[in-house]
Formats: structure tokens, C-alpha cells, sequence
């Protein structure tokens, strides 16, 4: 039962202002890149402190998700301001042509990583096809079908270039799927999934979060990944039946920490959490980490919740004699 | 038949108000020097519309931070906590959490939209957050049935509405996505139908019932029309329905509004393209009064496309009409 994460943790100083100063000219590639090492050997300094088994880069590089990847991508540009919420507005990407692989997107900063790590493996992460469709507008392709999978293809590049790079666990984020309306969305997503992960001996794993979950299954289970990560904490494990019903045999990424809840979890808390998911599925089956990225936490507070996570990973262990 | 152009509800927040309110946020703008900038933000994109050349406008709705929160915020026994996705958008609501009785406290959308009916030199369309869909989005931790929350929302409407209809508008719209999602259950819709039957009924405005991102039941179009709706607004991108498929579904409609130009995506289409297409659609539609609009919210683009958007409405509106005569 290996700890872990989804992804992001909080940006530090030296992040931000490296990519506030890169955006404004005032900085060239190479000294963004030494702010960015200097940020993810931060994270990873987190990581080993609370004891996380699988790590992250930590995204110190990604200002979002979607732009991040459209930005280094050919067939895209970046649109206007688009709100998410209240006053709360984003670049979207928009679709203006054949999109098409360039060169190395997360390579850089998973080797920064890797390289602090101390020998723990080190996740490759990417945005997912679907969702990197369905967060841009499609000004090119005639249907958003064709887009889906030209998206997976590049995507294929570069998840082959992490495995080259050597990593073991390669996640693809998929959170636009929690949304989807209709069941030709799943079948859109797993045929796209089928071309990311074409020919890859890497651990395949998706990463799935806020939204009706449960509609994703028993589609979810003819997806061709090794391990499914879900958000689980935020929604009071109320998805661990849905597993039951559906005999859901894969790994399971096991979300047992709100990331948007300020409120450190107690041990316990996380503890009945896992022992919960235990009822449905064995030990050796299950990753335990967050419900999702910890970007939007305060360092402290992620910190602390990690901590958190690894106590209780160790006294269930413990209890089952493992460790 | 009389065809319009309309735009269905708001327009994206312009770069000044966006700034007027961080601003505000941060404590360097008082209350009433938002409220004045809001007010004239209001004007210019009022003025927008009608250069765009539509038919029918909206307030903009510039201060609402999405459908619900400005009328859920006003209530008593709601508090707002956390956020979560509007529907299959990466757009995102405040959920508003239901612990205790509702209660209307005072108006809360009579400035906005007297102003817009005052400046506006077009028709106007008010917009109000329709009762199911709001109950659908709560989490609902105080009333056993959300039948019960679907009536007493209803009640918080009709207060509203109270003042409202003071106000000279010609339209009054009930947004209701809610009615497209296939989860919606049978119960709650029909508690709903004499929810908004009840709400109508004497108001001095034409109503009109907005579905939107996919496909209304066709029973539930006509049961809305014989309940007192004057007008039932559709989704025809969203839908992938073909529109020969949906023109079935106009039998004894009497007003519609359609959605086609798809507010959700920065392409922007031909007006000629739109008006050959609903040509086709428009033999199989016999209403007194039918709008055409953007399919959503104008929420999901940037704020420099929608204009462009709108006026390829107008002028795939004006196409349909001159096919029509
Ligand atoms: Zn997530």
C-alpha cells in the first residue's frame, strides 16, 4: 500500500516570480529553468520529509493544466479571458489547426525531480486528451472527435519520451471526465487512452476528480489502464459501493485528503478511510494520496496533510502486519 | 410568424468591471463606487446588444457570479460553501447549502433590471434563476423532500417577482438546465410544473422557460406550454439531436426559442449557413413568436468575442426572416 500523489503542491516564491519575470521578457528560458529546479528540489524536500513513496515534480512550471501543455503544442493559440468563477478568469486554449507534437513537454522538470529524489520514483503527469479538448475551444477540427485523438497522439510522444526518460508511473489527468454527458464521451476517452498509452511498460494510470463519479462506471473499467486515482475524501468514500457492485479489479488511487478543506484530517479520520476501502479491495491493490492536486493549499497545510496521510498509511500497515 | 433575435442571458463581465471588482475585493473601492461602475458597464453593454443588432436584450447580468448565487445569497437559511461544476463546464457555482427555512428578505433584482428597461431603446428579457434547477444545485440539509425546497424556492420566486413586475419588460425568463439532465426525476418535475404554473399566472410579461446544454423531453415541452408558459427555449448545439429529428418536437408548440450559435465555442459561424439550415426546420414551425439566441449564457467565451457572436445572430436572424417571407 505505497503512498503518493496526484500532482501539483504549492508554488513556491522562487516559481512565481521566475514565471512572472519569464512572461514579462525580463528573464530568458535558462534562468526560469534554474528558478524551477531550485523550486522542485523544494517539493521534493516536502515529499521525503513526510514520507510520500511515489513523488511528483510538483508542477512548479504549470500556471494551468490545460494552457500549460496547448502552449507548447502545435495547433493552438491562447484566447481571451474566460471566467471559472466568480471573478475568476482563465486563458483558454483555442484550436487553430493540426495539433501536433513539438518537442519534450514535463521531461525537464521530472528529471529535476528525479534527481533530488533519493531513489523514490518520480510520476510522469500529463493532461489528458479529453480534457484538454473539452478546457479549448475547437475553432479547426470538423468534429471534436478527430481533435480527442490528434490530442492523444502528441500526447503519445510524450508520454513515450518520459518512459525513455525512465519513469516507472505514468498518470494521465482526466478531471473533464466527471462531467460528461454521454456515454459516447467514455468510449471517445478510452480509445484516446488506448493511443496515449500505445505500446508503453510504464504503470498506466488515469486520474479522475469532482463530479458524478459514479456515472463513470462500468465504462471505466474496459479502460486501458493499470490504475484508476480518485477523488474519494471530498465526496465521503460514497463511491467505494459503486466499486463493490462493479467487482472493480484494477488498482485503486485512493483520495483521502480533501484539498480544498483549510482543516488538517485527523490520522484517524484517514485511517477509517482506508480501512473502509479495504472492505472492497486488498492491500496490494491500493495507492493511497490526496483527493487531487494540493496547488491551491497553503505550503504548510499540504505539508501537514501528507504528514497526516503517512501515519495513517503506516498504522494500517502495521495492524495488518506488513510493516 | 415573428422571428427575433435575443440573447439568451448574460455577457461576459467587461475588463473594467472584472478590475472594479478585484479592486473592490481588496477594500480600495467602496460599495456604492462599484455599484455606479456596474451601473455603467450596464449601459455600454446594453448599447452592445443593440448595435449587435439584436431584437431582444439582456441587463448583461454583469455582477451575477453565476446563475444562482445572486438570488440564493439573498435568502435566509442559505449559506454558500465550496465550489462545484456547472454542469458539463469547466465553469464553476458556489454551492449553496440549505440549514434552514428559506426566507425572502428584500429585492434583489429590481435596480439592475429597471435600469436596463429604463436605457434600453430594444425589447427586454428579464432573467430569473428557475426554481428546479436552483434546487437541483443546493445541497439540500433541512427539508425531507426536495419537492418541499422546490416549493418553498417558488415562494422566494413569487416574492421577487412581487417587484419585478413593476417593471416594464416584455419578457421574463426561467433558466432551467436542469430540465435537460437525464437524472432529473419525474416527481420533482411535476411538483415543479405547479410551482411555475403558479409563478405566471397574472404576470405582466410574456414567460419563457430556457433549457440548455442538451435535450428537452419532448413531453416535458408540452406540459410546460400547458401549464401558462408562454415560451420554451431549446439547445439546438448542445442537442446533437438533427434538427429534422427535433422539428417533431414542435408540434403544438406555441412560442420558441431556439438556441444556434453556440456561445460555448469562439468559432464563429456563418450567418447564411445557420439561416439555409433552419430554413429546412422552419417549414416544420408554426408558432406565433419565435426567438432566435445564442444557445447559453455568453459566460463560456471572451468578452471580445461575444459581440462578434451576437452579430452573427442578428445577421443569421435577419436571413431566416427574409426566407421565411
Ligand atoms: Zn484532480
Amino acid at each position: 500500500m505505497p503512498t503518493t500523489v496526484v500532482g501539483s503542491y504549492p508554488k513556491f516564491e522562487v516559481a512565481k516570480e521566475a514565471l512572472r519575470r519569464y512572461r514579462k521578457g525580463d528573464i530568458g528560458e535558462e534562468e526560469l529553468d534554474k528558478a524551477i529546479m531550485e523550486a522542485t528540489k523544494l517539493v521534493v524536500k516536502d515529499y521525503l520529509n513526510a514520507g510520500i513513496d511515489i513523488i511528483s515534480d510538483g508542477e512548479q512550471r504549470r500556471e494551468d493544466m490545460a494552457v500549460f501543455f496547448a502552449e507548447r503544442l502545435e495547433g493552438f493559440r491562447i484566447s481571451g479571458w474566460v471566467r471559472v468563477f466568480d471573478n475568476i478568469y482563465f486563458r483558454k486554449p483555442v484550436v487553430i489547426g493540426e495539433v501536433k507534437f513539438k518537442r519534450p513537454i514535463t521531461v525537464k522538470d521530472w528529471k529535476y525531480a528525479l534527481a533530488f529524489s533519493k531513489g523514490r520514483p518520480v510520476k510522469g503527469i500529463i493532461t489528458g486528451p479529453y480534457t484538454m479538448a473539452d478546457w479549448s475551444f475547437n475553432e479547426y477540427y470538423k468534429e471534436r472527435e478527430e481533435l480527442v485523438i490528434d490530442l492523444a497522439r502528441a500526447l503519445h510522444e510524450e508520454v513515450k519520451e518520459l518512459e525513455r526518460a525512465g519513469a516507472k508511473y505514468i498518470q494521465v489527468d482526466e478531471p473533464a471526465l466527471s462531467t460528461h454527458r454521454e456515454r459516447q464521451d467514455m468510449e471517445l476517452a478510452r480509445e484516446a487512452l488506448r493511443e496515449v498509452f500505445k505500446g508503453i511498460n510504464a504503470k498506466r494510470i488515469i486520474h479522475i476528480c469532482y463530479g458524478k463519479l459514479e456515472r463513470l462506471f462500468p465504462d471505466l473499467l474496459e479502460f486501458p489502464v493499470d490504475q484508476v486515482d480518485l477523488e474519494m475524501k471530498n465526496s465521503g468514500y460514497r463511491l467505494l459501493p459503486v466499486l463493490k457492485e462493479y467487482s472493480f479489479d484494477k488498482e485503486l488511487g485512493l483520495g483521502v485528503v480533501d484539498v480544498h478543506t483549510l482543516r488538517v484530517e485527523s490520522v484517524e479520520e484517514v485511517v477509517r478511510g482506508i480501512k473502509m476501502a479495504l472492505e472492497v479491495i486488498g492491500p496490494e491493490k491500493i495507492y493511497v494520496d490526496p483527493d487531487c492536486g494540493l496547488k491551491l493549499l497553503p505550503r504548510e497545510i499540504a505539508l501537514s496533510k501528507l504528514k497526516v496521510m503517512v501515519e495513517a498509511v503506516r498504522k494500517v500497515r502495521k495492524e495488518l502486519g506488513s510493516e | 410568424m415573428e422571428i427575433l433575435s435575443a440573447n439568451l442571458g448574460n455577457y461576459p463581465r467587461p475588463p473594467d468591471l472584472r478590475k472594479a471588482i478585484d479592486r473592490f475585493k481588496r477594500g480600495k473601492l467602496t460599495r456604492g463606487e462599484l455599484l455606479r461602475k456596474a451601473s455603467e458597464c450596464t449601459v455600454r453593454i446594453i448599447r452592445l446588444q443593440e448595435i449587435a443588432g439584436l431584437d431582444v436584450i439582456t441587463s448583461g447580468m454583469l455582477l451575477w457570479d453565476d446563475l444562482i448565487t445572486k438570488f440564493m445569497e439573498g435568502l435566509e437559511g442559505v449559506e454558500l460553501n465550496g465550489l462545484l461544476r456547472f454542469f458539463d463546464n469547466n465553469f464553476y457555482y458556489r454551492v449553496p447549502v440549505v440549514k434552514g427555512k428559506l426566507r425572502w428578505r428584500h429585492p434583489l433584482l429590481t435596480e439592475e433590471y429597471g435600469l436596463a428597461v429604463k436605457v434600453a431603446r430594444k425589447r427586454v428579457k428579464l432573467v430569473v434563476p428557475g426554481p428546479l434547477t436552483m434546487a437541483y444545485l443546493c445541497r439540500n440539509e433541512y427539508y425531507p423532500k426536495l419537492n418541499e425546497l422546490i416549493w418553498e424556492l417558488g415562494n422566494a420566486l413569487k416574492r421577487e417577482l412581487s417587484y419585478l413586475k413593476e417593471i416594464r419588460a416584455d419578457y421574463l425568463q426561467f433558466d432551467e438546465p436542469i430540465l435537460t439532465e437525464e437524472e432529473l426525476k419525474i416527481e420533482h418535475f411535476e411538483a415543479y410544473l405547479e410551482v411555475i404554473g403558479g409563478l405566471v399566472k397574472g404576470l405582466p410579461f410574456k414567460s419563457i422557460v430556457a433549457t440548455y446544454f442538451g435535450c428537452l423531453n419532448p413531453k416535458f415541452l408540452q406540459a410546460l406550454f400547458d401549464v401558462g408558459i408562454y415560451m420554451v427555449g431549446l439547445d439546438l448545439i448542445s442537442c446533437k439531436k438533427g434538427l429534422a429529428d427535433l422539428s417533431r418536437y414542435f408540434e403544438g408548440a406555441k412560442a420558441l426559442s431556439l438556441g444556434i450559435v453556440d456561445a460555448r465555442n469562439t468559432k464563429l459561424e456563418d450567418p447564411k449557413d445557420l439561416a439555409t439550415t433552419l430554413a429546412k426546420v422552419l417549414k416544420h414551425i408554426d408558432v406565433k413568436e419565435l426567438h432566435l439566441t445564442p444557445n447559453t449564457w455568453l459566460d463560456y467565451i471572451p468578452y471580445e468575442r461575444a459581440f462578434l457572436k451576437l452579430k452573427v445572430l442578428s445577421e443569421a436572424t435577419k436571413e431566416v426572416r427574409r426566407y421565411y417571407e
